[in-house]
């Protein structure tokens, strides 16, 4: 009886005798599917674990590397540093002659690596070979510092003008036996002041002032005589790009 | 006959234990391999960022010469500071050494780590442990000339 049934239902959908020997693999055709769902979904997981990989590992940025990097960095143009003038600002000779040693003592976090800094593309110093290690880059100044002098001549003259802006002057008094220098005078503020007469060297501190006028007051038997010399630095600044590596 | 009608049972039957074995098999590979590498791995990094970030705020709770008073008796200072509470699951410790270093102590040997700190030369000492489940604070104290950095844990 289920054989007429089969008929019928071959008649109805107009399926031939033939095709009944394809009905087993029909039912078979799922596993395949189900076998390529599977390889297919391996596939996406391993790609999946593969980016991930990727991912992390760009992710690792050393941060123990970076931190004494930086830390040099800061250290090499903090205003106290002996390579700088004032913050940010490098000394052109004391940059050249630096060394590793005093870059340890500053910043013991670079004790055991590479190192390396370079101003403007030259090496200043170097110790072992950082490729991998991390940059740090700093916008700074360097000043080619130099000293410039002009002289008072106590028989002539009792005062001098510096033009250029300095920080700082250095006077070398060294009077005559017959003069006393009472008083130094630094735009007609009194900066220096002995009854009993100043001699030797002093060092001034003259932060933002242009045109200097430096006066001396002197009393003594006959015309004054003897010499006041005035020394200040003059720093030509120009722009340059620090570069810290540090490896491992 | 039977056999027609059992076939489609039979093929499900085989699908879905496929299925139960692929998802088994996925689950212990990623679980016993690939998963706990990245849980280390990630680990490790936050480790070290952790010490890294606590040794830029030690040096930045020492307070510039600029700011302490030139005949200041006592300087003072207390800094909070947040630390990740665990790292891959566990609770560690940073502990400083009197060489100016602060070391990472995890209970899986693998993660850990030291940092160098870099502090100027008015501190003398660098003490203490911290928690990572407690509060975590910086206590720098001395004089003008010389400090003492402590690391508490409250």
């Amino acid at each position: 009886m289920s054989r007429s049934i089969e008929a019928c239902v071959r008649r109805l959908t107009g399926r031939r005798a033939r095709e009944t020997g394809r009905e087993p693999l029909r039912g078979q055709a799922n596993l395949v599917a189900l076998g390529v769902a599977l390889i297919v979904l391996t596939t996406v997981t391993v790609v999946g674990v593969v980016i991930a990989d990727g991912e992390l590992a760009r992710a690792d940025r050393d941060p123990v590397e970076r931190h004494a990097a930086e830390t040099l960095a800061d250290r090499l143009v903090a205003a106290d540093a002996n390579v700088t003038v004032r913050q940010n600002v490098l000394d052109e000779a004391n940059a050249a002659t630096l060394t590793v040693g005093e870059l340890e003592s500053t910043t013991p976090a670079v004790t055991g690596r590479s190192i390396r800094v370079r101003l403007d593309g030259q090496v200043l110093v170097e110790r072992g070979n950082p490729i991998h290690g991390q940059t740090v880059r700093r916008l700074v100044r360097v000043a080619d510092v130099e000293s410039e002098s002009r002289r008072i001549d106590l028989d002539s003259t009792t005062e001098v003008t510096v033009a250029e802006p300095t920080p700082s002057l250095r006077l070398q008094i060294s009077p005559a036996a017959n003069t006393t220098v009472e008083t130094v005078r630094v735009n007609d503020r009194i900066v220096l002041h002995d009854e009993d007469g100043l001699t030797g060297t002093t060092r001034l501190r003259t932060p933002g002032a242009r045109n200097l006028s430096v006066a001396v007051e002197t009393r003594g038997t006959g015309g004054p005589s003897g010499s006041v010399d005035v020394a200040y630095p003059v720093a030509n600044e120009t722009n340059a790009v620090l570069e810290v590596t540090v490896g491992a | 006959m039977t056999d027609r009608a059992v076939a489609p049972v039979v093929g499900k039957g085989v699908e879905a234990a496929l299925v139960v074995l692929y998802v088994s098999a996925m689950t212990t590979v990623l679980y016993g391999g690939v998963v706990p590498e990245y849980r280390t791995d990630v680990g490790d990094e936050l480790g070290e960022r952790t010490l890294v970030t606590a040794a830029n705020e030690v040096e930045a709770a020492v307070p510039p010469k600029a700011t302490v008073p030139p005949n200041a008796t006592r300087v003072e200072r207390r800094v909070r500071l947040d630390l990740p509470r665990t790292i891959r699951g566990d609770t560690y410790r940073i502990t400083a050494q009197n060489d100016s270093t602060l070391h990472l102590y995890h209970p899986a040997t693998s993660l850990g780590g030291r940092v160098r700190l870099s502090l100027p030369n008015r501190v003398d000492s660098v003490a203490g442990t911290w928690h990572s489940d407690g509060e975590t604070r910086i206590r720098v104290y001395g004089n003008e000339t010389s400090l003492s950095v402590t690391l508490e844990t409250a």
